[in-house]
């Protein structure tokens, strides 16, 4: 990892770890990526996560992030759809 | 004193326990609601579910919903036990028990409970059918 990158850990849920085949990986970020960055990068390799526009839900250690929030070494970082527990 | 336990399980939700947490000599009124698996979703037939979950993330974020039903109504104790893993019909998914002194506290802390537990903790379904499967995917804040 360079100097000018930051290394997260990325968990995937439901079905989007189904369509990335994903449920961890590492990944190297430039130093400043937001979580909206992060996920436009996601995009760009997992073209089937542009079909859930806004309903993309993204955490970082543990707790909802904005879109502005920065990532920073050793974040983990959980990316998931729209959540259905209960019973309805 | 206030009192919460919430709890993932892998295995069958355990009802007296649950009860047993919330019990209370200053508590008049116990509600539970209990979410259970139907055999029908949008016109087609049920076999099991399977619910999946960010285990430390949902733990978080059910403590975070006793701690907003503790401080916000006048309840004695708050227990919310969700399962995971594959789940028959007719089988408890989450089962979320409030005392308090009078009934339409409780009532009331129970209903925002489950509310709030459908929109934030990560706990996805996918629902088995006869001729496929399908995740359930929930509303989100802006719906």
């Amino acid at each position: 990892m360079s100097d000018d990158h930051v290394r997260i850990q990325l968990r995937l849920f439901a079905s989007f770890s189904e369509l990335t085949g994903q449920r961890e990986l590492e990944l190297d970020v430039p130093q400043g990526t937001t979580v909206g960055g992060l996920r436009h990068i996601l995009e760009q390799q997992y073209p089937a996560l542009r079909a859930y526009g806004n309903h993309v839900l993204i955490a970082v250690n543990y707790d909802y992030a904005d879109a502005g929030r920065e990532l920073h070494s050793g974040d983990e970082v959980g990316i998931f759809p729209p959540v259905s527990g209960g019973s309805f | 004193m206030s009192r919460s336990l919430c709890e993932l399980t892998e295995t069958p939700i355990d009802r007296s326990r649950l009860l047993k947490s919330v019990r209370d000599p200053a508590a008049g009124a116990v509600v539970v609601f209990d979410g259970v698996v139907r055999n029908q979703a949008g016109g087609r037939s049920v076999r099991y579910l399977e619910y999946h979950c960010y285990p430390e993330m949902a733990l978080l974020e059910m403590r975070k919903i006793a701690h907003s039903v503790l401080r916000d109504f006048p309840v004695v104790a708050v227990a919310i036990i969700h399962r995971t893993g594959r789940l028959e019909i007719g089988e408890s998914s989450v089962q979320i028990a409030v005392s308090s002194a009078h009934r339409a506290d409780a009532f009331r802390a129970c209903l925002f409970a489950i509310d709030t537990l459908k929109r934030a903790v990560p706990i996805w379904k996918k629902e088995h059918y006869l001729d496929g499967e399908c995740w359930i995917e929930g509303a989100t804040n802006d719906e």
